[in-house]
């Protein structure tokens, strides 16, 4: 039977007299690779911090396997004075690593997130990208038991988003439980084993199969720069991503005609179109 | 211990909020001592008065520049809400060393550069011991004081700005205060006992440590509570 590292026993969370939460259960196993899907505001990064401990719960009851190690990737990393080697490093440090084990680390993880550049630049002045790679780059300085991620593929260009799939999968394979909230659905089935949807306060287990049938394909348009789309587009696209004039969308395949049409209207001009792999 | 003071430091020297205190401390020193001479101990006391207050602005400052997201990512890794929190207030009681020290030495210097002369009578030890100390003492009842004021513990920054400006003044004036309004006496110890430890040396020449024994101990133990305080409504309020 897998170790339970963390089990969420009727957990309920108010803010104010808002109910965000309510009676949830859930056990996290070394097995788990759990996506945590929802609209905004549904409750994901606060069902993270609450796992984590960090968020006080308003009823129930959380248990900790001993001596757990749990890391966290914040959805908005700060735009801090320190550099990227600065931040990292003083946290290795005050994590309990030598100073040689965080050299070692921090060598390799800029390295392999193409960071090297950019090490010494005050993270306030690096791009959403950019930070965001540190964000992940300081949970993965030494290998956890929890990982918990929060939209940690927002704002990373497809090079990152890879790399950094394969690592979590990696990790994954390592014994390394992760709980994820995320709202591309097109990543799911890559980063995790189970899904959950938050909807109407409480915990709704997803069919993952149903969400490995859909297709998605991503079209590249140039634009408007940074031109925004109107709430019924945004419904229709899974992600958006702007580059300068070029807007990268990735759209279940059943919408893309929709998408494709409505941008055109919109003067985009059409600069790639493909079907995505899952 | 040593590694999250180092990372409080980086933190809080690049984001050169130190820099206005520390300017307008200085000046104050300048202007203060300007033209000579002066009395020992009230001249020490009112400079210590000064950087009570100007602890007290160190101390809101630096609450204002944690950020939580960075705070969550440390209290995952040390797991010791405790500690972290322990840190950032020795940071700023190092600081409030460091302030005391210049607030000091620099009367001192100038009183060399003066062949002797700066103050009214020669400078004993015992002064330089104890105005050493009632600096040490205010800068820390000014960081605690400051730092109490934390966004996560008042949400509202107006208001907190609001509070923090009235809780320090009442408490260097709240003597004064009492002496027109015998009935604010009720109320007056929820303020920083400022007014109570440089009451104690008006009009001395000398300082004497048997007047200063309560204040001090009353001034320490405020300060302990508002440390004490703070760490457990911000262990408790969470994120």
């Amino acid at each position: 039977m897998d170790r339970v590292l963390i089990s969420l026993n009727t957990i309920s969370k108010y803010f104010g007299r808002k109910l965000i939460l309510k009676d949830i259960d859930l056990e996290i196993t070394s097995q788990n690779a759990i996506a945590l899907l929802g609209p905004n505001g549904s409750g994901k990064s606060t069902l993270l911090k609450i796992v984590a401990g960090l968020a006080k719960i308003s009823s129930g009851a959380i248990d900790y396997a001993p001596q757990l190690k749990i890391a966290y990737i914040p959805e908005n990393f700060p735009k801090i004075d320190l550099t990227p080697a600065e931040f990292i490093k003083a946290l290795g440090l005050i994590g309990g690593l030598t100073p040689e084990q965080v050299s070692t680390s921090m060598t390799d993880l800029f390295q392999a997130f193409q960071m090297d550049d950019m090490r010494d630049v005050p993270i306030k002045h690096l791009s959403k990208g950019t930070i965001q790679k540190v964000s992940v780059i300081q949970a993965l300085l030494t290998t956890p038991d929890v990982l918990l991620l929060d939209e940690p593929l927002s704002g990373q260009d497809i090079q990152s988003q890879q790399l950094f799939i394969q690592m979590v999968q990696k990790l994954h394979q390592q014994g390394v439980a992760t709980v994820m909230s995320c709202h591309e659905r097109f990543l799911v089935n890559q980063l995790a084993n189970t899904a959950y949807e938050i909807s109407d306060h409480q915990l709704i287990p997803l069919d993952l199969a149903s969400l490995k049938q859909v297709k998605y394909d991503m079209l590249i348009f140039e634009g408007p720069a940074e031109a925004a789309l109107d709430a019924e587009l945004d419904r229709l696209i899974e992600q958006a991503e702007w580059d300068h004039n070029r807007l990268k969308v990735i759209v279940p395949s059943d919408h893309s005609d929709v998408v494709l049409k409505a941008l055109l209207k919109r003067q985009f001009k059409l600069r790639a179109m493909e079907g995505m792999e899952q | 211990m040593k590694n999250l003071l180092v990372y409080h430091f980086k933190t809080y020297l690049k984001s050169y909020k130190l820099l206005l205190p520390f300017l307008i401390y200085l000046i104050y020193l300048f202007a203060a001592y300007g033209i000579m001479p002066f009395s020992v101990v009230s001249s020490f006391s009112e400079s210590a008065g000064v950087l009570f207050f100007i602890m007290a602005y160190v101390g809101f400052s630096y609450a204002e520049l944690e950020n939580p997201v960075t705070e969550q990512l440390i209290l995952l890794r040390i797991k010791n809400d405790n500690l972290y929190y322990l840190s950032r207030l020795t940071l700023l009681l190092i600081i409030g060393f460091a302030m005391s020290l210049l607030g000091l030495l620099y009367p001192l210097i100038l009183n060399v550069v003066n062949n002797d002369h700066l103050f009214t009578r020669s400078l004993q030890l015992a002064d330089v011991a104890i105005g050493f100390f009632l600096h040490s003492l205010m800068a820390f009842l000014g960081a605690m004081t400051g730092s109490f004021f934390h966004p996560r513990i008042i949400k509202n920054r107006k208001i907190a700005v609001l509070l923090l400006f009235f809780v320090t003044v009442m408490g260097i004036s709240k003597g004064a205060l009492a002496d027109y309004f015998p009935q604010t006496r009720l109320i007056a110890w929820v303020f920083p006992p400022v007014f109570d430890i440089l009451a104690s040396f008006t009009s001395q020449e000398f300082f004497a440590v048997p007047a200063m024994a309560l204040p001090v101990t009353l001034t320490i133990a405020y300060g302990l509570v508002l440390m004490t305080g703070q760490i457990q409504l911000l262990k408790h309020s969470k994120f």
